[in-house]
């Protein structure tokens, strides 16, 4: 029995590690990137062998990334930020705006304008805004972007296991050669 | 005293700006609504309904905010939440499944834009599955302050336009689970019931490339059809989807019917730089005559833009509905199958003017795509003696106008 468990343990082991190296060894072809967020997450991806051919100027390519993030409120995000601002306004702004939301981070891979395949990471943030600042209520401070950079990784292995990215990979493949 | 009214305005107007984000519930109803007396909710009736799909996923960036505005998530977050209130048993129609319903609920929304305000509006029609005459139809339309991003305007006039829409049907049909037993099959729907065929969502240009009715178009014009029609000369047909690729945005098109018409693909796919062209679509429907256009271009250059894939460029004009008509060499040949063109919108704002730079795609990768589906079609070799206007007829006998409702 014990020996059963332990050659169970070594095939899984394998076949786990396998799929890490198929996962490691998988690219995509070159890519357009855009991106409502900062350069530095760009130059993370790049990094990434799997995305060692993303390029932001290659407008002829069929084939996008779009990296964009949105707010989504939470139920008490919402009565917190309404009593906030209330107060913001009533102290003529010397209160800053205090708002708890979702941030939730998406990823798009397209071909022809097609959405192939989206992936989206959400996490929950405190921020504190000035009425006066020009801050931009869409701007992400240090400490967010510190999270979003945590999701390039889970990115990776997502897009990775995709179908439908694989089988455009495959795909471009066919028409076009192999990737290098 | 001044001051104080500063801070009144400031106040009020921080509120109101607050307000405006708040997304509503379904707890409450608009003003002078009301649901009859005697009608239980939540209602029992096994319902589904139908949002066509590009008003599903509609959304746009705003640059200038750096956020994507998203209408489509607005509506189906807004839409869902009232259904879900009033119709536990409700889910949103799913053509590939085949599920039991009692009642079908076609949902038509469009969105218009005013002062500052959000006007969601929604042509509804209700189907028993038994017969094709709608048991209801209306519109219904509620409008929303504006609020930065969008998120809870379009949320919030989705919710209460469908509550609209479902109260009209709870009080003017009464429905139950008894009444409207979930006897239906969603697999056996007629698609032309269901589809707006007054208005297509897309349209563009195909060309025979066989004699047994098969063509070819770009596969853009065909984003999530219900029903694809393919018309020339005054005939129209159904067409059926057999093959696509978003990669080459290429895509064959069946319609079961023979046709005599068709063109070949040049030999080997060579493309000489600098040849003379011709471009037939059906450009700017709606505002031209619904003829096919033959535009006079030559080969601009053998590659497209950079990072593109297959293309070449050509400079025969092409307009918004060309897209999947084809690109003709004298001699009567495809050349390539139209697929995009510059934006001059974006580089006007730059400064630049550009002139006759379209794309088309390179018959090479349309011949790669046909056999790796095993399409038949024809090839033939440069033929210099061929009368030009030969081969335009018969390029504009083999293309078609394609249109796809949703």
């Amino acid at each position: 029995m014990n020996t059963l468990k332990a050659t169970l343990g070594i095939v899984l082991t394998l076949l786990a590690a396998g799929a890490h190296a198929e996962a490691k060894d998988f690219k995509l072809p070159p890519i357009m990137y855009y991106s409502t967020l900062e350069k530095s997450l760009f130059e993370n991806l790049k990094q990434k062998p799997i995305f060692s051919q993303l390029d932001e100027e290659l407008y002829g390519s069929p084939l996008r990334l779009a990296v964009t993030h949105t707010f989504a409120p939470t139920a008490g995000g919402t009565a917190t930020g309404l009593t906030s601002a209330v107060l913001a306004g009533g102290s003529l702004g010397l209160l800053p705006i205090v708002s708890n939301n979702d941030l939730i981070i998406t990823y798009t891979v397209a071909a022809h304008g097609k959405t192939l395949a989206t992936f989206s990471y959400a996490e929950n943030f405190t921020q504190a805004t000035n009425i006066y600042s020009n801050q931009g209520l869409n701007q992400l401070d240090k400490k967010t972007m510190d999270w979003v950079m945590t999701t390039v990784d889970k990115f990776i292995a997502d897009v990775s296991a995709n179908t439908q990215v694989r089988e455009l990979t495959s795909e471009y493949e066919f028409y076009f050669g192999a990737i290098k | 005293m001044r001051f104080l009214k500063l801070c009144f305005l400031l106040f009020c107007g921080l509120t109101l700006l607050a307000c405006a984000n708040q997304r509503m519930t379904t707890k409450t109803l608009p003003k002078g609504v009301a649901l009859k007396k005697g009608v239980q909710l939540p209602n029992s009736t096994q319902v589904r309904y139908y949002i066509p799909h590009n008003e599903q996923t509609s959304r746009f960036f705003f640059a200038r905010g750096g956020f994507w505005v998203e209408p489509g998530k607005g509506l189906l977050d807004g839409s869902r939440a009232v259904f879900s209130h009033y119709f536990p048993q409700s889910k949103l129609l799913d053509i590939t499944a085949n599920e039991d319903y009692g009642l079908l609920i076609d949902l038509q929304p469009t969105w218009d834009f005013e002062s500052g305000k959000v006007i969601g509006k929604m042509a509804y029609r209700v189907l028993d599955g038994k017969s094709t005459t709608p048991l209801l139809t209306g519109e219904k339309q509620f409008s929303v302050t504006y609020d930065w991003g969008g998120g809870s305007a379009f949320y919030n006039a989705a919710l209460r336009t469908t509550q609209l829409v479902l109260i009209d049907i709870l009080n003017k049909l009464e429905p139950s689970a008894e009444k409207y037993p979930a006897v239906n099959k969603t697999a056996a729907i007629d698609l032309k019931d269901l589809a707006n065929m007054e208005k297509p969502v897309s349209l563009g240009t195909g060309f025979y490339f066989n004699s047994i009715g098969q063509l070819l178009t770009a596969n853009h014009v065909l984003d999530e059809c219900l029903i694809i029609r393919v018309q020339s000369e005054g005939k129209e047909l159904d067409a059926t989807l057999k093959a696509s690729s978003s990669l080459l945005d290429l895509a064959v098109l069946n319609t079961g019917t023979a046709s005599t018409q068709y063109l070949p693909l040049r030999k080997n796919q060579e493309l000489i730089l600098g040849e003379m062209v011709s471009s037939v679509g059906y450009p700017l429907q709606g505002l031209l005559a619904e003829t096919p256009n033959l535009t006079r271009g030559n080969v601009s250059a053998k590659s497209g833009m950079k990072g593109s894939l297959g293309h070449f460029q050509f400079s025969a004009p092409i307009q918004p509905g060309t897209s999947g008509g084809p690109i003709i060499s004298e001699s009567g040949q495809v050349l390539g199958v139209a697929v995009s063109t510059l934006n001059s919108k974006y580089l006007i704002e730059k400064g630049i003017l550009p002139q006759n730079v379209n794309f088309g795609l390179d018959a090479k990768y349309v011949a790669q795509f046909l056999r790796k589906h095993q399409f038949s079609f024809s090839e033939t070799a440069i033929d210099t003696k061929n009368n030009i206007q030969t081969s335009n007829d018969a390029a504009l006998a083999a293309s078609v106008r394609v249109a796809c409702y949703q």
